[in-house]
Formats: C-alpha cells, structure tokens, sequence
C-alpha cells in the first residue's frame, strides 16, 4: 500500500516539526512548506490527500491557498484543516467560507489529531466512493441510453416496412430518440385490406421495445399471409404474454379497413377510445376498449372477437394512445378527452381536423414540447384504386414445386367456427411458382369464394341486408347466431396443371347450402351488378378466365390460366383472362 | 522541576519526539526570540496589526512547547493589539519580558545532563 500523504503549511518550524513527527508516526508522508506559495506548489506536484494549514503565513495565507485547492480538486475530496488558535469568529467563519474542514489548536495534540485524521479519512473515502459511483451510474446510464436508441433503431427498421406512407394515412409519432413504448404499424393483406394496430407498452424503453420486434414481426408476417385480425391478435397475446415479465403488457387496437366493402373490422383492448369520425354528419363515434390489454391473460380467457362497422369514403378513423389525453400544459394540467371533443365538434371539414388536433395539443401544451409523447394516426375509407395495390407478394423460396395436382378440402361445422382456412390455402398455392406473382389476386378470388360460401351457402345470410347501416349490424349478428348452430360444410377442390409455359388452376367451392336460382339472375348481371351485391362476382370475374355455377346453386368454378413469355419464362407470367 | 511549562505535554511531546526533542527545544530556543523581536519592534512602530501577528505567531510556539502562561499574556497582546492604550500594551510586554525569560531558562533545563 502506498502511503498517503499529507501537506502541512506552517511558517512556524515547531510547529511543523510537531506536527510532521505525529503524522509520521501515524504512518503518513509528510510534506511540509513553510509558506502558502511554497504550499501551492507542493499542492500542485504531489497532490496530497489531507492538507493542514496555519492561517495566518507569510507571502499567501492559508485561507487563499484552501480556496485555490478546493478549486483545483473539483469533484475530489481534498479535506483541509486550519492550524490555528484562532479565536476571532469571523476569522473562523472565513475559513469554514474558503473551504476549511475542521480546525486544530495548539498546543497539539496527538490524540485529537489522530482522531480527526482518522473522521476526515473516512470523509474523504466515503467521498471517493460517491463519486466513483456517480460516475459509475453516468457511465451505466450512458451505456442504457445507447442501447435505448440501439433497439429504438432496430425497432424502427422492423416496423416501418409497413405501408404508413399510405395515400390514405396521417400519423403523427413522437421523435423522441428512446422508444416510447408506443407502436403504430400498417401492413396490407393479400385481399388488398388494410390493418393497422396501435399499441402502447407499459414502460419506455428496452422492455417496452422486446416486446414491441415479436408484435411488429407477427403483425407484418400474418398480414401478408393472409390472416385475420383475431388470428394475428391471438398469435401476439400468446406471445407477449410469454416474453414480458409480469405487470408488463400492450393496450392496443387493431383495425381492418376492406376498402372493397367498405367495412371496418375494429378490436380495442384497453387504450382510449378512438373516434370514428362520418364524413357526412360530423358524427363521431367512440370505439371503446372491450378486452383485456394484449399480454396480460393466457391463451384461453383471451378474447380477440372483434365487431365490425360499415364506413363511407371519407369517413375517417383517428387513433391515439394515451399520450395525447395525458399531455400537459405548464400548470400540469391534462388535454382530456372534453378537448379531444372540442376539437371534433368545432371543426367541420374533416381534412383539417388531424392538423387542428396536433395543433390543438401543441397550444395547450405551450412551448415546452420537449416531452412531446403522442402517437396520433388518421385513416380514411378511401376507394379502392385510391389506394396503390401496394400488397406484399410472398418471397419465393425455390422455383421448384408442384406441377400438377389435386386438393380437396372440406370444413366441417365446428373448423367453419372456429378456424380461417385462408391463409393455409393461399401458402398451398404459393408453392406454385407460377401462381407466386399473383398472391393478391388469388387470396381475393379465395375469400370472396369462402364468403359467399360460408355466408350465403352455408348460413344462408341475405347480403341485401347490408345495404343499410342497421342492416348491417343486423346482418353480422345473423351471422354469429348461424355460425354456433350450424351442421353445414364449405368444401374446396383445387385442380392445377402447369407446364413450362403455360398453366390452369381450377377452383370449386361447394357448401352445404340451399344454392340460389343463378340461371334468373344471370340475366340481371348483364345489366348491371346490384343483383348480385354481396357475391362479390364482378370482382370475380375481373380475376378469372370463368365463372360458373352448378348444380342447385350451391356449387361455383372458377378458371384462371396463364401463359408464359417464353423468352422470360419465371419472372412475369402474365394471367390470362 | 518547571513552574512555567506544562509538564503533562512535556512528556508528550520528549515521547513524540524522541532523539528529536533537543532539536524542538533548539527550534524554540532559536526562533521564540526573535519572533519577541519582533512584537517589540511593531509596539515601539505602533503597528498594531503586525503587533497582532507577531503576537499570535509567538503563541502559537509557545503553546506548542507547553509555556502556557507564556502563551496566554500572548493572546492579551493579540487581543489588545488593536484597542488598548499604549499604557496597558507596555504592561503586557513588560510581563510578557519577565515570563519569556522565565520560559527561556527552564527550558534549557530540559536538556539532558
């Protein structure tokens, strides 16, 4: 062990000859000068751990030598001690101002001196701990900050390969640099819908941002294959609540615009009610939490049945996490939903209304929007063309599969219950290279069969019950009621023959249902399509070579065939109608 | 046997010190006279503050070496040496001249025989 050392500065050379003896006896090393100049320099070059010095000295006294030390340790402890017989309070009061620790009388003695050494040692250490662990706490929160924005960064890159740049979509999230905790994410299916969920992670940060890759990563993955919004919601519940640690959770919302039927489909499980926003009237409607937040309860209790709601174009959706009915202004006071509401009811044109509602929230929050937490988003029903048929098509993992082949698939009354054979059907087709390019196309001829399969055969719903907004309500509470009882059956049969350069894929659906008279109206479709709203056959026909129905009405088949460009043989097989 | 020193620090400081005691005492011996010089020279120049320093300058050792009647007619002088009289400052020194000489003789009675 090194040995510590102290500086003594006492122009008296008895004094210092006292004083030197005890410390060295204490097992110190001494440095003595016998001024203040010559005590700064000794300062300077052996930086000493305690100083003693006598106040009053020639040249510099020991007042403006303590205050030149005390400036030069900074952060470290440097306790000094007077050497005086001092008796003048304001003279002691100076020396407790210049940075003096503790005083020493004469005459000396060793105890006392021992003993105060001994108190100002432990000071000195316990400073030394502080700052190391200050500076410890610095560095580890340094580390933290860079492994925040780290994983913010990763995040990022995850969830903005989604379509939020949307013709149809504002959003609005806060730039902070440490993930906030709050996710927005918008994706495609291959139907051409749109889903978009919101989520708000208890907790900033690294937690927030693991749960938040595993919900990105399942969201985008799903929707591209094909699923549906309780499937994906049921998938990321399961897995949050097997990543996060207890008391962790996502209050989310997830929505799916079908731009074709102009149909929302909306489940909300515990963040604030977004507003439904109706072109026409100005209304808004509330979209309430329902469920349990995503990653708090086990698979079973989970609940992702969603509702769904008929939206015009131009009706708007607007979505929010709490951060912006929490966002204060300088008295502390929150924006609330009364001003949420302020904002709806006093503007009419629904354009300006998302730049009214940031604006609003920045008025109210005043110029100290350095804490901007909010995660706004506004999505519109827009019209089908209107939003570019930006739809993820399935990486093609080999340009080998199946050439020709036959598949029957029959759904029993508790698989039409309880499970989408969509997407297992679509990943069956993608393994035909040449069917891969049209992935979207496919899985919209697949649902719109399915449907009316399932909703007109099998359940034998009327679909001119959804012309009207009660009517539509009414018409999916029909269907759940024929779903539980239902004894009936959808059945798939899949036909494919390819070659090199060209291909046929033959689809039949038949169900269990009573069929319809499609010879009547057959003719009514030449004239128009109101007759068969519902069917989704013009959009059918737009995709197939041939669309037939069969027996009582209950059988449908449809053609699509392709050829080739010989010259290009894989990348662009162009459909032929 | 000393009247004017404090025999309980004496011991102290002959322990501490050791083979070094002598050298104390020599230190004393050699710098208490002039540091005295100089406490006259600031009465008889009527600088009262550097009568004060010289003053607490002379304490300080004396207390030191255990002369501690010595050291206290030093603290009056610090005390006074702003506000007292000539007259009662002169009173000081003189006693102060008596016990310095006192101090000084028992002192070289310390060393060893």
């Amino acid at each position: 062990m090194t040995s510590r050392t102290v500086l003594i500065a006492d122009d008296n050379r008895m004094d210092r000859m006292v004083l030197t003896q005890i410390l060295r006896k204490e097992g110190y090393e001494v440095l003595a000068a016998v001024d203040g100049v010559e005590a700064l320099e000794l300062y300077a070059t052996s930086e000493p751990e305690i100083v003693l010095l006598d106040a009053l000295m020639p040249r510099m006294d020991g007042i403006e030598v303590a205050r030149s030390i005390k400036q030069q340790s900074g952060d470290q402890f440097v306790p000094i001690v007077f050497l005086t017989s001092l008796t003048d309070a304001d003279e002691l009061a100076r020396c407790l101002d210049a940075g003096g620790d503790d005083f020493l009388n004469k005459p000396y003695n060793q105890v006392i001196l021992k003993a105060k050494l001994s108190a100002l040692e432990r000071m000195r250490q316990l400073n030394v701990t502080v700052i190391d662990q200050r500076d410890q706490i610095a560095q580890h929160n340094n580390h933290l900050m860079h492994e925040q924005e780290a994983a913010k960064a990763v995040f990022d890159s995850v969830a903005h390969t989604g379509c939020l740049d949307a013709a149809n979509i504002r959003s609005h999230i806060s730039p902070l640099a440490v993930f906030n905790g709050d996710v927005l994410l918008a994706a495609r299916s291959p139907s051409g819908n749109m889903h978009v969920l919101i989520g708000d992670f208890t907790g900033h940060g690294l937690t927030a941002a693991i749960g938040a890759m595993p919900l990105a990563e399942i969201f985008y993955g799903m929707t591209q294959k094909g699923f549906q919004v309780g499937e994906i919601l049921r998938e990321i519940n399961h897995k949050l609540k097997q990543i996060l640690p207890p008391g962790y959770f996502c209050c989310a919302a997830m929505f799916d615009f079908n731009f074709h039927k102009r149909v929302l489909e909306f489940w909300n499980g515990g963040l604030p009610p977004p507003f439904l926003y109706r072109h026409e009237t100005g209304d808004v409607e509330m979209i309430p939490s329902t469920h349990l937040p995503l990653g708090v309860v086990d698979g079973a209790k989970f609940s992702e049945r969603t509702q769904i709601t008929d939206m015009s174009v131009g009706d708007r959706l607007f979505l929010w996490t709490d951060g912006i009915l929490e966002s204060r202004s300088r008295s502390g006071e929150m924006f609330g939903e009364d001003r949420l509401r302020e904002v709806f009811s006093s503007t009419s044109e629904s354009n300006g209304l998302f730049n009214r509602l940031i604006e609003a929230v920045n008025a109210h929050v005043g110029e100290q929007d350095l804490d901007d937490d909010l995660t706004i988003a506004a999505i519109t029903m827009v019209e089908e063309h209107e939003v570019s048929a930006r739809v993820a098509t399935f990486e093609a993992s080999g340009q080998i599969g199946p050439e020709d082949w036959h598949l029957a698939f029959e759904l029993g009354p508790t698989s039409l219950r309880v499970f989408n054979p969509l997407p297992l059907l679509q990943h069956i087709l993608m393994e035909v290279p040449q069917l891969r390019p049209q992935g979207g196309k496919l899985f919209t001829v697949l649902s719109e069969l399915y449907s009316n399969g399932l909703e007109h055969g099998v359940l034998g719903l009327d679909s001119r019950l959804k012309r009207s907004a009660e009517g539509f309500a009414e018409y999916y509470e029909k269907r759940a009621e024929a779903l539980a009882t239902t004894q009936g059956f959808v059945r798939f049969e899949f036909d494919c023959r390819t070659s090199a350069t060209v291909g046929e894929l033959s689809i039949r659906v038949i169900d269990s249902g009573e069929g319809f008279d499609y010879k009547a109206r057959e003719n009514v479709s030449a004239s128009g399509n109101t007759g068969y709203h519902g069917r989704g056959l013009p959009l059918l026909s737009s995709l197939c070579r041939s669309i037939e129905y069969q027996g009582k009405g209950n059988e449908v088949l449809v053609k699509m065939d392709w050829t080739l460009d010989a010259s290009d043989s894989s990348a662009d097989p162009a459909f032929v109608h | 046997m000393t009247t004017h020193l404090d025999e309980t620090l004496i011991c102290e400081l002959r322990e501490l010190m050791e083979d070094d005691f002598t050298v104390l005492l020599d230190a004393y011996l050699a710098e208490a006279p002039i540091q005295r010089a100089a406490i006259e020279t600031a009465f008889e120049e009527s600088d009262p503050e550097a009568l004060r320093r010289t003053a607490h300058s002379l304490k300080g050792s004396s207390a030191n070496i255990g002369a501690t009647q010595l050291a206290q007619i030093c603290h009056k002088i610090e005390e006074s040496a702003h506000g007292a009289d000539a007259d009662q400052l002169a009173m000081l020194l003189s006693g102060l001249a008596s016990e310095f000489d006192v101090v000084g003789e028992e002192i070289r009675g310390l060393y060893p025989a």
